[in-house]
C-alpha cells in the first residue's frame, strides 16, 4: 500500500511523554511497531503518518501525527495521562482534590510520638467519599515484636471526604501494619522506616464482606493491602500530590505489580542527577531491572549503593545484592532478620537461604513468621495466625534430607498415604508450613516416577527460608510420631 | 478439513459460590463456531471437546447442580477429563496431531507470586469454587506440559479470564506425569498464548448491542474480529504476530467505555504459527469511510493521502456525504482550498468522520 523509499530523506522525530515512567510506542501506517521508549523517544523517520501510543500505568492513549515532507524536525509532547492510582495524585482516576489536599496537609503533622528518628505516614481513603465509615477501621500498627503502637483512634478521620490518616514519629526499623478483615482473617504488611526519612503508605478501601452478608450494616470495608502504595520523602517535607517524583514512583510500583518495565538507564541517571527525593522509585525500578532476562548488574549495583548510602540497611535495598555473582565484599556478613516490603526481595532472600542459611537468623522474625507469608506482587503480605510455636529444633541439612526421603517413602505406601491424607484433613495442630510439606509429599506419591521433593524444591515452591523448612520438616515428623527409620 | 487439529473449549458462567458471569457461554459458542467454519479453524466436530456450565463432553449436567456449591459443575475432574487423552499420549511419547486449541473463559486468577520462572501461570476457577475454597484448574500448566511433551506441533492457548492475584487461594499445579521429554522436540512447538489481561489484572465482559445485546468477553470479541478480518500476507497466511497486532489495535475500540488493560499475547520462542491461510489473499474486506461535510457548498473536493503522504485520490463532493473504500491503514483527508483536514486510523470496520 505505501511505498516509503529507503533513499527518502529522514526527519528527526522527538516524542516526549508526560513523565519518565510512561511508555511510548511509535507505530507505522501499517500498524508495525517501529520503536519504543520510556519517557522520551527520538527516531528519524520518513515523511508520513504515524501512530503514537502512550501507556501510563494501565491507561493507554493513541495519537495520530503527520511528519511533513517540508518539516526539518517534529516534536510531539503528550500531556499527562490519567491512570488508576492508589496514591492521591493529581491527574489520576478517582482524583478527589479534597482528599489530595488532606493527604498533603496532614503529612506535615505528627499525630503520635512513639520514638524518634523517622516517621510513618498512613493515609487511607474510600474511592467514593460518600461513605461515613472510617477508612482506618480495623487498622493497627505494631512493632516487629508485636507491640501495638497505634490504632484507628490515634489518627485523623475526615468523614466528609472519606479519608483517615496517621503520622507517627518512631525509631527507624521495620513495622507491621495489620488489618482485621473480620471473617477473612487478619493480614499484615511490613513498612520500613529509615533514619531522617518519612515512609508514606497509601491505601484504598474495598468490601471484605462475606457473601452471606446481606445488609449494609454487615458490610466490612477495609483497606486493601495488596494494592497499597509506598513512597518516601525526607522528614520535614510535605507530600506533594503534583510532584513528578511521586508520579514516577507510583507508575513504577504499578509496573512492578504487572510485570512491566518502565525504567531504564536514562531514568536512573536523571534520578541521581536531580537528587533522590523519593527513593521508592529507585527501589521499585531496581527490582524491575533485576527481573530482566539479562540484567545489567553494573547499574543495579550502582543504584543499590546510592540507596544504601541514603537509607541505611533497608531490606529491599540489601536484597538487591543477593545473587550468586554479587561482588559485594561483605555480602556473606549481612543478615535479613526483618522481612522486606516487596515480594521480589523475599524471593531473593529465600533463594539465598539455600546457599547460606544464616542470611535468615534462626529465631528472627523472617524465620518465625515465614509460616503465613503470602507472596503477592508487589507486596509481601502475612496472614496473622495464632499458631503455637513448635519448639522444634532446626536439624542439619543432611538430617532434613533423611526426613524428607523418609516422608516420601512413607507416603508411597497405601497406609502411609492414608495417614498423611488424614493428617492434612483432620490435624488442626499442623502449621501452614507443615501442611505444605505434607501436601508436597502426597503430590509426589501420586506420581510414582517422581523424585521426592528436596529441600531446594520445597524452598523454591513454598517460598520460605530454608531454616523454616528444615524446622517444620522436623516438627511434622515429630507431630506425626515418625521415627528416623520410619 | 483440519483433521489433525483438536480443541478443548471451556466456558464457565455459573458459579454458585462466586458472582456468576454472562459471557463465557456465549464466548464458547462464538469460538466453537469459528473452529467449525471452513474459513476458520475448519475442525471436524468430533475433534472439539466442549465443557460449559450446562454440559461436558456432550453429557448434560443436572440443572440443579447450579444451585449448590458442592454439586456445581464443571468441577476440576470434569475439566481434567478433557486433557486426559493428550496427557496419556504425551506420557507414551506420542505426537497426536498438528495443533491443539485450548480456550478457557470464566473466573480466573494468576499465580500470586511474581516469580518470573513461570510468569504466565493462570488458573480458571471451577464452578464449585467459592471464597473459602478457591478450587481451580491451572490451565497454563496443562498447556506447558503438553508443549514440553510435544504432543502437538502447535499449541494455541486463549484465556479470557481475570489474572488478578488472590491471596486466599494458593495456585495449585495439576498432578501431571513426571516423564522425560525430548527438549529439541519441545523447543520446536509453536505457541500462541493469549491472555485477556496482563498478569495481576482483571478481564472484562460487556453487553454488545450489535450482537443481539448479548454479553461476551471483550477479549474474545477482539480475537474473533482479528480471526475474521486480519489481513493475510502475500502468501495468504495470517500469522500469530498479525493476530496479536490486530487485537492490540482494536481492543480499546471494542471495549468502548469499559476500560480494559492491554492483553498479554506471547508467541513463544520458536517460529510464529500460521493461524490459517486464505485461498484468495485479495478477497479480504475493504472497510468503507464515509466523510460528512457539515458546511457543504457544492464545489468541495476531498483529497486523500495514504500513510506515506502520497496522493491517493481527489473526489468532488456531490452531497454532504462521500464514501470511499480503503485498505486498513493511516490516512489524511483534506478539503481543497481550506485548512480543514483529518488524520484517521482505519482498522477493519467502516468508519464515519466529519471534516
Amino acid at each position: 500500500m505505501t511505498s516509503k523509499s529507503q533513499s527518502e530523506k529522514k526527519i528527526p522525530l522527538t516524542i516526549q511523554a508526560p513523565d519518565n515512567a510512561t511508555e511510548i510506542f511509535l507505530v507505522s501506517d501499517r500498524f508495525e511497531r517501529i520503536e519504543s521508549g520510556i519517557g522520551h523517544l527520538e527516531q528519524s523517520v520518513s515523511p508520513g503518518l504515524y501512530k503514537l501510543r502512550f501507556r501510563s500505568g494501565m491507561t493507554q492513549e493513541d495519537r495520530l501525527i503527520e511528519v511533513g515532507k517540508n518539516q526539518s524536525q517534529v516534536v510531539f509532547k503528550e500531556p499527562p495521562l490519567s491512570f488508576e492510582s492508589t496514591t492521591p495524585l493529581l491527574n489520576t482516576h478517582d482524583d478527589n482534590p479534597r482528599q489530595r489536599s488532606i493527604a498533603k496537609r496532614q503529612s506535615g503533622n505528627v499525630h503520635l510520638k512513639a520514638g524518634k528518628g523517622s516517621r510513618l505516614y498512613l493515609f487511607i481513603r474510600h474511592q467514593l467519599s460518600g461513605s461515613s465509615k472510617n477508612p482506618g477501621e480495623g487498622v493497627t500498627l505494631h512493632s516487629l515484636e508485636g507491640k501495638t503502637i497505634a490504632g484507628m483512634e490515634d489518627g485523623y478521620h475526615d468523614s466528609e471526604n472519606g479519608c483517615w490518616c496517621l503520622n507517627v514519629e518512631l525509631d527507624p526499623g521495620t513495622y507491621r501494619l495489620q488489618v482485621d478483615t473480620g471473617g477473612l482473617g487478619t493480614f499484615e504488611r511490613f513498612l520500613v522506616a529509615c533514619e531522617n526519612w518519612q515512609t508514606l503508605f497509601f491505601g484504598m478501601t474495598t468490601d471484605f464482606s462475606l457473601r452471606e452478608s446481606k445488609s449494609v450494616e454487615e458490610h466490612i470495608t477495609r483497606v486493601l493491602l495488596k494494592s497499597s502504595s509506598v513512597h518516601m520523602m525526607k522528614t520535614g517535607k510535605i507530600f506533594d500530590p503534583a510532584s513528578a517524583s511521586s508520579r514516577m514512583a507510583e507508575l513504577s510500583k504499578i509496573a512492578l505489580e504487572s510485570g512491566r518495565m518502565v525504567v531504564d538507564e536514562h531514568s536512573f541517571n536523571k534520578l541521581f542527577e536531580e537528587n533522590i527525593d523519593n527513593p521508592m522509585f529507585g527501589i521499585y525500578g531496581a527490582h524491575q531491572l533485576l527481573a530482566n532476562r539479562r540484567p545489567d548488574y553494573t547499574i543495579i549495583d550502582e543504584i543499590a549503593k546510592q540507596l544504601e548510602s541514603l537509607l541505611g540497611p533497608h531490606p529491599d535495598v540489601l536484597s538487591l545484592w543477593l545473587r550468586k555473582s554479587s561482588e559485594r565484599m561483605d555480602k556473606k556478613a549481612f543478615t535479613l532478620s526483618s522481612p522486606p516490603m516487596l515480594t521480589r526481595s523475599w524471593e531473593l532472600l529465600t533463594r539465598e537461604s539455600l546457599r547460606r542459611s544464616s542470611i535468615v537468623p534462626e529465631g528472627s522474625f523472617s524465620d518465625r513468621f515465614s509460616n503465613g507469608m503470602l507472596s503477592t506482587a508487589p507486596w509481601l503480605l502475612h496472614r496473622v495466625t495464632v499458631e503455637s510455636e513448635t519448639g522444634s529444633s532446626t536439624p542439619s541439612r543432611a538430617r532434613t534430607k533423611e526426613m524428607l526421603d523418609d516422608l516420601a517413602r512413607i507416603s508411597g505406601t497405601t497406609k502411609g498415604y492414608s495417614m498423611l491424607d488424614a493428617a492434612l484433613k483432620e490435624r488442626k495442630d499442623l502449621t501452614q508450613l507443615e501442611l505444605s510439606i505434607a501436601q508436597a509429599m502426597l503430590n509426589q506419591a501420586k506420581q510414582s516416577t517422581a523424585n521426592p521433593p528436596s529441600l531446594n524444591k520445597l524452598v523454591e515452591n513454598i517460598q520460605v527460608p530454608s531454616v523454616a523448612v528444615k524446622r517444620s520438616t522436623n516438627s511434622l515428623f515429630e507431630k506425626l510420631n515418625l521415627k528416623k527409620d520410619g | 478439513m483440519a483433521a489433525d487439529d483438536y480443541a478443548i473449549v471451556i466456558g464457565i458462567s455459573t458459579y454458585p459460590g462466586l458472582t456468576s458471569l454472562e459471557g463465557p457461554g456465549n464466548d464458547v459458542d462464538l469460538f466453537t463456531q469459528w473452529l467449525r467454519k471452513k474459513d476458520g479453524g475448519n475442525l471436524p466436530k468430533k475433534n472439539i471437546s466442549i465443557c460449559t456450565s450446562r454440559f461436558c463432553l456432550s453429557k448434560k449436567f443436572d440443572p440443579s447442580c447450579c444451585e449448590q456449591i458442592e454439586e456445581a459443575r464443571p468441577n476440576r475432574e470434569d475439566i481434567e477429563k478433557l486433557f486426559r487423552p493428550w496427557v496419556i499420549a504425551g506420557t507414551l511419547g506420542n505426537t497426536s496431531g498438528r495443533r491443539l486449541y485450548i480456550f478457557a473463559s470464566g473466573h480466573g486468577f494468576g499465580k500470586a507470586s511474581d516469580s518470573h520462572t513461570n510468569p504466565m501461570d493462570t488458573a480458571l476457577y471451577t464452578a464449585n469454587a467459592d471464597v473459602y475454597f478457591g478450587l481451580h484448574v491451572a490451565v497454563t500448566a496443562y498447556a506447558n506440559w503438553l508443549s514440553q511433551a510435544a504432543v502437538f506441533n502447535e499449541i494455541v492457548l486463549v484465556m479470557d479470564c481475570c489474572r488478578t492475584k488472590n491471596l486466599m487461594h494458593p495456585f495449585t499445579y495439576p498432578v501431571l506425569p513426571n516423564t522425560s521429554h525430548d527438549p529439541e522436540k519441545a523447543r520446536k512447538v509453536r505457541k500462541f498464548y493469549a491472555f485477556a489481561s496482563p498478569w495481576g489484572n482483571a478481564a472484562k465482559e460487556k453487553r454488545f448491542m450489535e450482537r443481539e445485546n448479548s454479553t461476551y468477553g471483550i477479549f474474545t470479541i477482539a480475537l474473533l474480529e482479528a480471526l475474521t478480518k486480519a489481513r493475510p500476507n502475500r502468501l495468504g497466511n495470517v500469522k500469530g504476530e498479525t493476530i496479536k497486532k490486530y487485537i492490540h489495535n482494536v481492543i480499546d475500540e471494542i471495549a468502548g467505555d469499559t476500560k480494559v488493560p492491554p492483553p498479554e499475547i506471547d508467541l513463544g520462542n520458536y517460529n510464529d504459527l500460521i493461524w490459517f491461510t486464505r485461498e484468495d489473499p485479495t478477497s479480504h474486506h475493504k472497510p468503507l469511510v464515509t466523510i460528512s461535510l457539515p458546511e457543504f457548498r457544492g464545489n468541495e473536493i476531498c483529497h486523500i493521502q495514504n500513510g506515506a503522504l502520497e496522493a491517493l485520490d481527489s473526489i468532488p463532493f456531490k452531497s454532504e456525504h462521500l464514501s470511499v473504500s480503503l485498505e486498513p491503514g493511516l490516512y489524511k483527508f483534506s478539503i481543497e482550498g481550506t485548512d480543514r483536514n483529518k488524520l484517521i486510523q482505519l482498522l477493519n470496520d467502516d468508519l464515519e468522520i466529519t471534516i
